[in-house]
């Protein structure tokens, strides 16, 4: 598909031919199909099986394993225990970065001795069939002595506490100090203060953990695997004691990740059994196994309190967090600090003061999750918002208007942000587009709810995050994209093709896109933190406009004109003024290639890079930049059973460009939906850290019946960093969902429930209480 | 979701030949939409060498009339059920509860028999093998304790059913072939009250068909539940009323998943003679939620199922002699 417009440039605006244009997805034939191959579909000759043996207790120590029986069973090839990997660990730190230094929060690979959390693996199989493995899994005999855990974060603090985590089960704090906050205080009228409290949610993906591991002909071990990061082929290497070019990680097209596959997940078990057997070994995840085999999303409890002046204006801000970060790590130092900072919300806030502690449990352990700290601390600030202007009488659209932070602001950690911030425009319209009330009879309360966020995307800019892209033209004039990123269904692929169209004068028909192979195309950095298109897109535009520098000016000499008189549009590079002059891409690059023309390049994008924040302020800046936004609902509660309809939902996002507005529509129906589910009835329910909900008939995602029509609006600022000023749209996109839904149901019936998930049990114990109070 | 074990599938075409099978092979199980039977397979909670299929026993398969009953065969669709018109006409909430089942694909597939068959359910026992070790098992399956009640004898896995209310406040018989012929009990005999040994059936029984009388009942059900499809209902409730000369000649309420089977309200002739109306309907709902004493099988607590049931009763009552 190629648009007909010949002008490159005009004076109001950048005329865009293929981005910004609703596209068909380079993936979408091969989905709708069925011809796209997930990293399941794949088998290899001589495959063996494999499956995992997990602790069916929490806290415990392994006093007896015994596989002798398993290993017996013909049709077993390999059981491993911890005596088979010693020494071992394996890295729990943040993913893909380049240089720095590593956490030293490794774990053990399988129980050595102490079990720290429910589904802990004891052991690896791998046999001939599903079934035998399935058979080993049960003959392999083992004794675990229970130990006393500890379940609840305020308990974990106590002395005498078990230690899940040395010395003191506190895996990371964060502070933040601006301004004065006693001095902010002692100018408000009114100080009001709440507590929230978010839950456990799982990721929920499609499809569950899978993948495939051999081991090649040069010893190289090769994992072609469902992973957001292909970047932990390095952690594997460490893990196996193996040079880091001897592991090989390739992706498939990925059936979701939300954070749940950012950590390692199945690619050290089949590299440790395909290394074992010298066979290519499987390992495909239960839904069982996934529900009690990935990290969860943190629940918070966070309590705000905010002075604020009788017209609304914030003078101080305090805020207290706690996390539970579970069993291990992972990657809770780094979610605290995303909540940490975003606690403020996108308001100007002069006087701040923020304490921040992640936990550590002996419930599963919690780590990347969609929004990523930044969710949680939006669940609390929006809900705080409506609660100071239900305290002091003013309308809560005007209290979140008076307080906005406008572009050249400074957040609360210091940094000035330059982009644009359109809380306020994107509110405007999210409301708007709400429509008319709807009306409510007898029982049923309808009621309205926004939330506006301040969301990063982009990496840690103390990361030094960097991504690379090779583009190239063939001599026929087709173009091929070669990037590691991993594509986790939000078209991550398809968008470097997009760039790359628009830059060197093709249709996206005319790119194929390579991506997900950590030894073959050029690392891209991890699909996380609503970094891929920001950072890839980046590396694509990049190389992409270097090729097209070579093309034009090489077919300026060709037609005879100045480099800067020369344009590629539908296949062809032409003569701006006289159109009629023109020669095709397919010429250009052949002509090209004859007389040597490099037809390629491979080019780094590199983030901001800064030093760490000052540990005691918290001051400094923290991310590239942020995008900004509001989610709009309506809600009709039934006051009699509980039972909430969300009649309508609106979301409004300054993107800054959209590469794709399809895709981008995708990503804020995908955001409105799973931020439903978190509002409304999600919840990973642990007793005595044991999952009593691991499957879908307990732990509920909405349903087709339970969605509203979404309303996606676009706002486009230009203001980014990402591609043509794009900014990020995969974690904003969630983030005010499920705020703005319990806003909402505040509104309906009057009263708050603080606590998500917000059941119909909630709500009607909050409206007795409310009764009962009144 | 553990793999589908292996077993051998027999499909016969009359009851005859199902009983038949049954009695060549007693360990079997019958099976019609397998929406619940093979789910329970799969996680091991059902262990059977093979499954007679009910789905092309030819009288099981209509909706008809005769003067004084509807005939409901057992191998009706729910779907099937929900879209029939008489029954949505005459027998709303029989209709309204089999419309209310699960999703539309499990409807599509899932039975009258099934569904009054359903397996009892609780946190403890639908999970899989490795969770239910880990407990020891529980009492309703290979267990010894109940860890709803660890001091009972009896298992309160909950009865979850949709239809069983609905056809109660209607009067249904069902009836059963088996190894002593045919026979037709009222409905709420099928039921033991025991959440392990659920069921008055004896091997080789099949539920055939349901009878419901013709009356002029008016009646409706609704479930709580969290979600607007495939849960179970937290709660469930039919109310039927007959009103004679704008005074309650009969008033009828039934409840599921409150329950190891589901059950009629009690004293409820009280209300013979009398006018509703808001005081009435309060009343009626106090009544249910007395009856009603759900044990903690459910993510949702009694507290919330009982009052929820008891809302929802009143309503519907309000609701039918308005109507």
């Amino acid at each position: 598909m190629t648009d007909q417009t010949t002008a490159r440039h005009t004076e109001a605006n950048v005329v865009l031919r293929q981005v910004g244009k609703p596209l068909e997805r380079t993936d979408a034939e091969g989905k709708a199909t069925g011809r796209t191959r997930y990293a399941g579909d794949y088998t290899m000759p001589g495959m063996l099986h494999a499956k995992v043996l997990r602790s069916d207790i929490a806290s415990g120590k392994l006093k007896r394993l015994d596989a002798s029986k398993a290993r017996a069973l013909p049709g077993v090839t390999a059981i491993l225990t911890a005596e088979d990997l010693p020494d071992r660990l394996a890295a729990t730190d943040m993913p893909g970065q380049t240089g720095q230094k590593r956490a030293a929060t490794d774990r053990q690979i399988l129980v050595r001795e102490i079990i720290r959390h429910h589904g802990e693996p004891l052991a690896l199989i791998a046999a001939e069939t599903p079934a035998i493995a399935d058979k080993a899994h049960d003959l392999i005999e083992y004794e675990i002595e229970p130990l006393p855990g500890v379940y609840e974060t305020s308990a974990a603090l106590q002395a005498g506490a078990p230690v899940v985590t040395e010395p003191d089960n506190i895996v990371g704090e964060h502070k933040i100090r601006k301004g004065d906050t006693e001095k902010g205080f002692a100018e408000a009228d009114h100080i009001i203060e709440n507590t929230f409290h978010t839950q456990f949610i799982e990721h929920a993906f499609l499809e569950p953990e899978v993948g495939l591991a051999w081991v090649d002909e040069n010893g190289v071990i090769n994992i072609r695997m469902s992973t957001q990061v292909i970047e932990h082929f390095r952690f594997i290497a460490d893990a196996m004691g193996v040079p880091h070019n001897k592991v090989r990680i390739l992706g498939a097209m990925v059936g979701g990740g939300f954070g749940g596959k950012e950590d390692i997940t199945v690619e050290l078990y089949l590299a440790l059994l395909a290394q074992a057997t010298r066979r290519p070994v499987r390992l495909a995840y239960t839904r069982e196994d996934s529900f009690v085999g990935h990290g969860k999303r943190h629940p918070f409890d966070i309590t705000h309190k905010t002075g604020v002046t009788k017209d609304g204006k914030i003078t101080a801000l305090e805020v207290t967090i706690r996390a539970d970060s579970g069993a291990y790590v992972f990657l809770s130092p780094y979610v605290l600090l995303y909540c940490a900072v975003a606690a403020p919300g996108p308001y100007r806030i002069d006087n701040v003061k923020i304490d921040s502690k992640a936990i550590a449990t002996n419930n599963m352990y919690t780590s990347a999750f969609r929004g990523f700290g930044a969710a949680q601390a939006c669940v609390a600030y929006e809900a705080q918002m409506d609660e100071i202007a239900k305290a002091i009488s003013i309308d809560r659209f005007e209290l979140r208007r008076h307080n906005f932070m406008r572009t050249g602001d400074k957040t609360a950690t210091g940094q000035t942000v330059e982009s644009a911030i359109w809380s306020d425009k994107c509110m405007t319209q999210a409301l708007a587009a709400l429509g008319e009330p709807t009306n409510a009879e007898g029982p049923v309360k309808v009621g309205r709810g926004v939330a506006t966020y301040q969301q990063s995307y982009g990496r840690i800019t103390w990361f030094h995050d960097t991504a690379e892209a090779w583009v190239g033209i063939e001599v026929d004039g087709t173009v091929i994209v070669r990037s590691g990123v991993t594509d986790i269904g939000a078209g991550q692929a398809s968008a470097l093709g997009q760039i790359a169209a628009e830059l060197l004068g093709v249709g996206l028909d005319d790119v194929v896109v390579y991506n997900s192979d950590s030894a073959v195309t050029p690392l891209a950095g991890t699909t996380t933190a609503t970094r891929a298109l920001y950072m890839t897109g980046r590396a694509a535009h990049k190389a992409s406009e270097i090729l097209r520098g070579r093309l034009v000016e090489f077919a300026a000499s060709e037609l005879g004109v100045r480099p800067e008189d020369v344009d590629l549009a539908n296949g062809q590079a032409f003569v701006i003024d006289n159109p009629e002059s023109a020669m095709s891409l397919k010429d250009l690059a052949a002509r090209g290639a004859s007389e040597g023309l490099q037809r390629s390049e491979l080019a780094m994008f590199r983030a901001p890079f800064t030093d760490p924040i000052d540990e005691e302020t918290g001051q400094g800046p923290v991310f590239p930049d942020f995008t900004y936004g509001c989610h709009a609902v309506e809600v009709a509660v039934d006051t009699e059973t509980g039972e909430v309809t969300v009649l309508k939902s609106v979301g409004a996002h300054d993107i800054g460009q959209a590469i794709n507005p399809q895709a981008v529509e995708g990503q804020i129906e995908g955001g409105a939906l799973m931020g439903q589910g978190y509002a409304l009835s999600e919840e990973l329910i642990y007793q005595e850290g044991k999952l009593v909900s691991p499957s879908f008939s307990e732990y509920l995602i909405p349903t087709s019946m339970d969605m509203p029509e979404i309303k996606s609006i676009i706002l486009e600022s230009r203001s980014g960093l990402g591609p043509f000023g794009a900014k990020g749209i995969g974690e904003p996109s969630l983030t005010p969902v499920a705020p703005a839904i319990a806003n909402a149901i505040a509104d309906a019936i009057g009263t708050r429930v603080f606590d998500l998930p917000i059941t119909p049990e909630k709500i009607v114990r909050a409206l007795r209480e409310a009764d009962e109070n009144a | 979701m553990e793999a589908l074990p292996n077993f051998h599938l027999h499909r016969p075409s009359t009851i005859e030949e199902a009983t038949a099978a049954m009695k060549a092979e007693p360990a079997a199980r019958f099976v019609a939409g397998g929406t619940d039977l093979i789910v329970n397979m799969r996680r091991g909670l059902v262990e059977t060498p093979a499954l007679i299929d009910l789905n092309n026993v030819a009288e099981m398969q209509d909706i008809a009339s005769d003067e004084n009953d509807l005939i409901i065969g057992g191998a009706v669709t729910l779907d099937a059920l929900a879209d029939n018109r008489t029954v949505a006409h005459d027998f709303p909430a029989i209709a309204q509860a089999a419309a209310e089942v699960a999703g539309s694909t499990h409807r599509n597939v899932a039975t009258v028999g099934g569904n009054l068959c359903l397996d009892t359910r609780c946190i403890f026992y639908n999970q899989s093998g490795w969770w239910r070790e880990s407990n020891d098992f529980c009492l309703k399956y290979k267990g010894e304790i109940c860890h709803v009640a660890p001091k009972s004898k009896r298992c309160f896995a909950v009865f979850s059913g949709d239809l069983a209310p609905a056809l109660l406040v209607h009067g249904a018989t069902v009836s059963i072939a088996g190894s002593r012929g045919e026979r037709q009990i009222p409905l709420a005999d099928l039921y033991r009250g025991d959440g392990a040994e659920y069921l008055t059936l004896e091997t080789g029984d099949i539920v055939t068909g349901v009878s419901v009388p013709k009356t002029d009942t008016r009646s409706a059900y609704r479930k709580a539940r969290v979600r607007g499809a495939i849960d179970f209902p937290l709660a469930g409730v039919a109310v039927g009323l007959r009103i004679t000369d704008g005074r309650i000649a009969e008033l009828r309420a039934a409840l599921t998943a409150c329950d190891t089977k589901p059950f009629l309200i009690d004293k409820l002739d009280a209300f013979r003679g009398k006018s509703v109306d808001d005081t009435l309907a309060q009343e009626f709902g106090e009544i249910v939620r007395q009856q009603t004493r759900p044990m903690r099988t459910t993510m949702s607590t009694p507290w919330y199922r009982r009052r929820v049931v008891a809302r929802l009763a009143r309503r519907l009552l309000l609701e039918l002699s308005a109507s």
